[in-house]
């Protein structure tokens, strides 16, 4: 089987750039305007981590860089490059040879995302065969390979496994094994622990790592938890309400929170050293996007830094050294 | 482990096999009545009647007749049909072929039509497709397959001229073929006899049609509903987002998962078939067990019916038993949990 | 109840086909309550003379073999058919309903016993058991009733049973319980009332289903007799007709056969839309 060339470049600099992304969806009970202007940018081996509450967007951002967002969502606005590939002007055939090969996605409930009726030896042989450079024989053994790459004991006998046999952790590890059977230049881990237990939560953020250490491969984690991005990850993006209002390193991040927000998230993390106590919460809960007079900034009514200058259009962009900015009239 | 699996499904269905020889031994005696002058006949004497309700075991308490009964089921033997004074257990035997033959060509084609019409329509949201298999299967359901069997015989045999007239398996220049299994297309084609196929075929095309519309509704509608779940799942999405072609995704993701609730569906479509097969039969003067049960009705002979009812009840229930033990085999998670 | 009939109402707006088909169910059902007043001829009058004509000014729906009118013997059947739909699917209900709830509920043996008996009904092709069931009690309008319901109560039943052992522990019925209240009290007057609206979309659907069954039955001859007027049989006569050209007999009844039929599902459609949305198909 020969192998298509890829459209992707790898040695991009930055492997993925996200220019101003609007996206909304279109619903029965109005439009949704989940994503504005939305930037980010990922060099290779960079691990980031998209951060927000439920609902601020950060799995459409991720699905909208792999082109499976549902129907129902348009762009209107922006751009995606990955490797110098425009993603949302791309033929869907062309999608189609990218996804898996270059830019892989592991989701949460790794169980219902797995096919219930085939064996996992088998699933990953379908991508094997799609995207790799293996002929028909060879894909169960590289399967297997797969399989003891992400540490599952026993991986000639798990091969011929189906879903319901594994437990979480190892129907993640599967997941994972999916992910990485063609050596993707990107992987997008959405909310790859939740739902899964402490223990098993860390080995697995474990194996990322190390799996992306090993192949120079990018990350961009999708969490609610703060505390497990500041573990994980180099660089930190805040979303709020479908904007992104504060992008650093993590370091810099949690030692001098630029966003208002962002000094709430940090707040409201439990860490080893913060008491019950001493937990704060974020007053307000998140706008409703389907309304037509949302302010430029969407954190405005959650804000006591607010003035008349938050609702103007644009929000201005703080921008500093090596791609970290904030998106704030009055950044702290 | 298979041989477990149909062994336990097995002992699953003999409570079934219980409920139906107890109701039908119940509808024995329930007629209207005295059931010895029924059994009889009407032109039968007092004498006659008293030895029948002998013969029959009708003088006997309720417990004893049904162990008789159950005896004379075992060995076969269902009674004497009135009008023919045959035994009932020969003549459903010589018929049964007919009426097997009839059923499963119409569940055939039906599922023919019906599995990719719902493919298509859950692939193909919004298009003609997708709203002509809406229309067909709301509108299907509400078909009288009687109404439509005539419908089709006065469009396309009276009308048209394109189908033969409904007069049985075979029109009146044709023989049967050599008995190998009783189904005539099947017998046909095993000698090489391409005559009688065309022959056959041309007589059964209408009849089987007539009951393939009728169960095609709830098949479509099954495949077209579990289609759309399986293709919103989550692990289509993994496959689509890992890039696999969209025929695999299709076919081997979505479809397999998807024909499961399709087989279990089969069992109620079945129970549709067997009962559209009595009112086809008529329409068409098919010579098969349904046929049969009606001409005994109408002469008020009772013991075909039973045996008719029982008949077709076992074939029911052990149709059932195949269709739990296929998808038995099929799914994994109740072939390696079972 | 207001809210329930604003909902209604939003939905009808939004549904032509669902209006149309209750504004076809009323219109049966006045053809039912009036049919006789209105129909243009007695329906059982024959007039050999007028015998096999096709539909004319004078017979909108032509003549049978006996020269009654067609049209006449349809309206004048529509009761009889919705009759015998409408208790059959009561019986079907009532029984089914209430045997279901009790065994889900009470659960042991009342369910053991409850399902054994379901399980044997459904292990017949379910028209042929109503066969039987004609044939062995008689051919009597009132035991096509009888089978019809015997054979439409399973669903009911399951139904039922499913419900009553979900709300087993369910909140208020506890609640109940604690005030007081005895065990059959509780089953009609909380139990009963939540699973109403699932019933009522089944009552619809089943509807269809009697009707069809109590036409097929009378088509192969059991249950009505003639002169009576019924869809069904009405059919059966004009079978032999149809060969010979004669289309107009068993056309217009199985028309409208179809139409009734038709109009229960998507009644029952409509209603199932409006009671959960999420099963729309």
């Amino acid at each position: 089987m020969s192998v298509v060339p890829s459209k992707v470049d790898r040695g991009a600099v930055p492997l993925l750039r996200v220019e101003d992304l609007s996206i909304e969806f279109r619903t029965r009970n109005g439009t949704v305007r989940a994503l504005d202007r939305l930037s980010l940018t990922l060099r290779r081996g960079e691990t980031m981590a998209l951060v927000g509450e439920s609902g601020s967007g950060k799995s459409v951002t991720a699905y909208a860089v792999m082109g499976i967002n549902d129907p129902a969502a348009r762009v209107t606005g922006g751009s995606i490059v990955f490797g110098g590939l425009d993603v949302l002007a791309a033929e869907p055939k062309v999608l189609d040879e990218v996804r898996g090969r270059e830019v892989a996605i592991i989701f949460q409930n790794p169980r219902a995302a797995l096919n219930p009726i085939r064996p996992v030896g088998r699933q990953i042989a379908d991508i094997l065969l799609r995207h790799g450079n293996v002929t028909a024989a060879q894909a169960p053994e590289r399967a297997v390979e797969m399989l003891a790459t992400v540490r599952i004991p026993d991986p000639k006998r798990r091969a011929a496994s189906y879903p319901f046999e594994l437990s979480g952790g190892m129907c993640q590890r599967v997941m994972i094994a999916l992910a990485l059977a063609c050596e993707p230049a990107l992987l997008i881990a959405d909310e790859p622990t939740t739902g899964l237990d402490i223990t098993t939560q860390a080995v697995i953020m474990d194996l990322i790592a190390e799996l992306a250490a090993a192949h120079h491969m990018a990350t961009l984690l999708i969490t609610h938890d703060l505390g497990l991005a500041s573990e994980y990850c180099d660089t930190i993006a805040v979303m709020h309400a479908g904007q992104v209002v504060e992008i650093a390193p993590t370091a810099r991040l949690f030692g001098e929170p630029r966003h208002p927000y962002t000094a709430k998230l940090i707040a409201a993390t439990p860490g080893s050293r913060t008491r019950l106590e001493t937990l704060a919460s974020v007053p307000g809960s998140l706008p409703d996007l389907r309304r037509d007079d949302l302010p430029a900034c969407r954190y405005s009514a959650r804000c006591e830094r607010y003035d008349d200058r938050c609702a103007a259009t644009p929000v201005p962009h703080h921008v500093f050294g090596d791609g970290a900015f904030v998106a704030c009239a009055h950044p702290l | 482990m298979p041989a477990l699996i149909v062994l336990r499904r097995l002992a699953s269905a003999l409570p079934s096999i219980a409920g139906v020889i107890v109701v039908t031994f119940l509808l024995t005696r329930a007629l209207p009545g005295d059931p010895a002058v029924y059994f009889a006949g009407p032109a039968a004497s007092q004498e006659a009647i008293e030895q029948i309700r002998h013969k029959l075991g009708l003088d006997r308490s309720l417990p004893v007749q049904f162990v008789d009964y159950v005896r004379s089921l075992a060995h076969g033997d269902l009674g004497n049909s009135l009008s023919t004074g045959q035994p009932v257990s020969q003549e459903l035997l010589t018929r049964l072929p007919a009426s097997a033959e009839l059923t499963f060509l119409a569940l055939i084609l039906s599922v023919g039509i019906a599995v990719p019409l719902g493919i298509a329509a859950a692939t193909r949201p919004g298009s003609w497709v997708d709203h002509a298999c809406r229309i067909i299967t709301t509108a299907g359901v509400s078909l009288p397959v009687f109404f439509t069997g005539l419908l089709l015989v006065y469009v396309l045999y009276y009308l048209l001229g394109w189908a033969p007239a409904p007069l049985g398996r075979l029109d009146t220049f044709s023989s049967p073929p050599n008995f190998h299994t009783g189904l005539f297309l099947l017998d046909s084609l095993i000698d090489g006899d391409f005559a009688t196929f065309r022959a056959a075929l041309a007589q059964i095309a209408l009849p089987a049609f007539t009951m393939a519309v009728f169960s095609l509704a709830p098949l479509a509608r099954v495949t077209r509903a579990s289609m759309l779940a399986a293709l919103g799942s989550d692990f289509v999405r993994t496959a689509k987002a890992n890039g696999l072609a969209r025929r695999r995704v299709v076919y081997v993701y979505a479809f397999r998962n998807a024909v499961l609730p399709v087989i279990t569906t089969l069992g109620m479509v079945f129970s549709f078939l067997l009962g559209a097969n009595v009112l086809v039969e008529k329409v068409f003067a098919w010579p098969g067990i349904g046929s049969y049960a009606i001409e005994a009705l109408i002469a008020s002979d009772y013991a075909p019916v039973q045996g008719f009812v029982l008949t077709m009840a076992m074939l029911y229930v052990m149709l059932n038993l195949a269709i739990d033990l296929i998808y038995g085999l099929v799914d994994p998670r109740v072939r390696i949990t079972a | 109840m207001t809210e329930a009939l604003r909902h209604a109402r939003y939905v009808l707006s939004e549904n032509p086909v669902t209006t149309f088909a209750f504004g076809l169910f009323t219109f049966l059902v006045l053809c039912a309550i009036f049919g006789p007043s209105i129909a243009p001829y007695d329906p059982l009058a024959s007039d050999t003379a007028q015998a096999l004509h096709p539909p004319s000014l004078a017979h909108l729906f032509g003549t049978d073999q006996l020269g009654r009118d067609i049209l006449s013997r349809v309206i004048v059947a529509t009761r009889l058919d919705l009759g015998i739909a409408v208790t059959s699917v009561v019986l079907a209900f009532g029984f089914g309903t209430l045997a279901g709830l009790a065994a889900g509920y009470f659960g042991g043996w009342t369910d053991r016993i409850i399902g054994r008996v379901v399980d044997t009904i459904m292990a017949f092709p379910l028209f042929v058991l109503a066969m039987g069931i004609v044939a062995a009690l008689g051919n009597t309008v009132a035991n096509i009733v009888y089978a019809t319901a015997i054979i439409n109560l399973p669903i009911y039943a399951r139904l039922a049973r499913t419900e009553g052992n979900v709300r087993r522990e369910a909140g208020f019925v506890e609640a109940a319980r604690l005030s007081g209240n005895s065990e059959t009290r509780i089953l009609l007057t909380q139990l009963l009332p939540n699973i109403m609206p699932l019933m009522m979309v089944q009552v619809s659907l089943t509807l269809g289903y009697a009707i069809l069954n109590a036409a097929g039955l009378s088509f192969i001859g059991l249950g009505v007799r003639p002169p009576t007027a019924e869809w069904g049989i009405m059919v059966a006569d004009g079978a032999s007709n149809i060969v010979s050209g004669e289309w107009w007999i068993a056309l217009f009844p199985g028309l409208v056969l179809m139409a009734a039929v038709f109009c229960f599902n998507l009644m029952g459609d409509g209603l199932r839309d409006m009671v959960d949305p999420r099963q729309r198909t």
